[in-house]
């Protein structure tokens, strides 16, 4: 029987990229799934297509997860549409890499909003279900690069930091209640949001990672899956990288 | 028409829910749980607790719970060096307490007493007021549609209401609001009796 079966899901940013592989490999592990776009609708539709298809059960919802009154109708059209809420996911993230000194304040703005505050919103509404469930997992999707840093993306790096941190004191707050959180930490993926620092930085990357190939998104999947199963009902404030030895 | 299913509860009735919640919350049976039970010295509840409490209630009543507690809203209102100092509850604070959670012992009430052990004073009738309060405030609110002036009715997953005919929709007053308007009521009061 597949591990997730009975339970749903929120996945946010899940339309196109790492966001995508998730909602699908949670589905095929019988998960019902949300899928969270913000503007690419026929992406999102595309991937609930290809859940059903394959004999899922999924919903796609548009909603900016910066936006405080978008995550209470995302979460609250979760909660309608499934009856229960098990896990989510925080997979939604924007990259506006620049050097620190020529970065715009929209930039910087734009990275936190999104990959931090929405983070903190999609959490914050997500935990009356969570908590009356008394059960519940949480994977927030950080990067390698906030252990590491990284020249060009200081605001990127920071936001998932702030994650990160986030993600270990939630797992100590919540654990009374069942609920783990854990995060997903990729090195570099296969993904459109990858595109600008593979082209420019692609052999020099590559020199660096031991498996000497790029990760694809469906690892990244497997990861979640992971931690949201049973598998791994031990595990809590976790940050799981996923790199292929990048940088050790 | 204001939605009778939740906005005219009876207070037996908002009452005994608000026990139940607090039982379920603290896995307890209703038995136990009484008005004047205290939270965190008879219920054992710690901060997590009091959380999964407000959402349970705002879930049960669709109403916002305030976020904040009442001296965090007084220090707001007042200043914080009016209402404590060195960690000590002022005598104008003391005043506010009392009249602002009547169901707190007054003999608890004494000089002295340290900010911290505000919390352990609250008791299931503290709960039972604020959803009291809050339900006062919904059933107060003008459910006219300000788009279309149809009648609004409570989302059934959201606090707010929403219009069925255009889809508009109201935010419920928050529960600090609410709280912090009952707390600038009580202030001439207070006052009154400072001199």
């Amino acid at each position: 029987m597949p591990t997730l079966q009975g339970q749903s899901a929120i996945v946010t940013g899940a339309s196109r990229g790492i966001g995508r592989a998730i909602a699908i490999e949670l589905a095929h592990e019988g998960a019902a799934v949300l899928v969270n776009y913000r503007s690419r609708q026929e992406d999102a539709e595309a991937v609930v297509c290809e859940i059903r298809r394959a004999g899922g059960t999924a919903e796609c919802y548009a909603a900016d997860v910066a936006s405080e009154a978008d995550v209470r109708k995302l979460i609250a059209f979760a909660s309608n549409a499934f009856g229960r809420l098990d896990i989510l996911v925080c997979n939604a993230g924007v990259v506006r890499d620049n050097l620190l000194g020529a970065m715009k304040l929209d930039d910087w703005d734009a990275v936190m909003q999104t990959n931090t505050r929405g983070v903190f919103l999609s959490i914050r509404e997500s935990l009356p279900h969570m908590m009356s469930q008394r059960s519940g997992n949480i994977i927030v999707l950080s990067s390698i690069s906030a252990e590491r840093g990284g020249r060009g993306h200081a605001n990127y790096v920071a936001s998932k930091g702030a994650v990160n941190a986030m993600v270990k004191s939630l797992a100590v707050e919540l654990a009374p209640r069942g609920i783990r959180v854990n995060a997903v930490a990729p090195g570099i993926i296969v993904t459109e949001m990858t595109n600008r620092i593979r082209n420019f930085a692609g052999a020099e990357i590559m020199a660096q990672i031991p498996m000497k190939r790029l990760g694809q998104p469906e690892e990244i999947a497997r990861a979640v899956r992971f931690l949201a199963s049973p598998d791994a009902s031990y595990i809590t404030g976790h940050i799981l990288n996923v790199t292929g030895g990048f940088g050790l | 028409m204001a939605d009778a299913s939740v906005t005219q509860l009876s207070p037996d009735v908002v009452e005994q829910k608000v026990l139940e919640i607090i039982a379920k919350a603290m896995d307890r049976p209703v038995s136990e749980v009484k008005p004047t039970s205290s939270l965190e010295a008879d219920l054992g509840a710690q901060s997590l607790d009091f959380l999964d409490i407000a959402f349970s209630l705002e879930r049960e009543f669709r109403i916002q719970f305030p976020r904040a507690d009442f001296l965090q809203r007084a220090s707001d209102h007042f200043g914080e060096e009016n209402l404590v100092k060195n960690g000590v509850i002022t005598e104008l604070g003391l005043k506010l307490l009392a009249k602002g959670m009547p169901e707190i012992d007054p003999a608890q009430l004494t000089s002295g007493l340290r900010v911290d052990r505000v919390r352990q004073m609250f008791v299931v009738a503290t709960f039972i007021r604020v959803v009291n309060q809050l339900l006062e405030a919904k059933a107060s609110m003008d459910r006219t549609c300000p788009k279309c002036q149809a009648q609004m009715n409570d989302s059934p997953s959201l606090p707010e209401l929403v219009c069925p005919a255009c889809g508009n929709s109201v935010p419920l007053p928050s529960g600090d609001d609410v709280l912090f308007q009952h707390l600038v009521s009580i202030q001439s009061a207070v006052a009154g009796e400072a001199k």
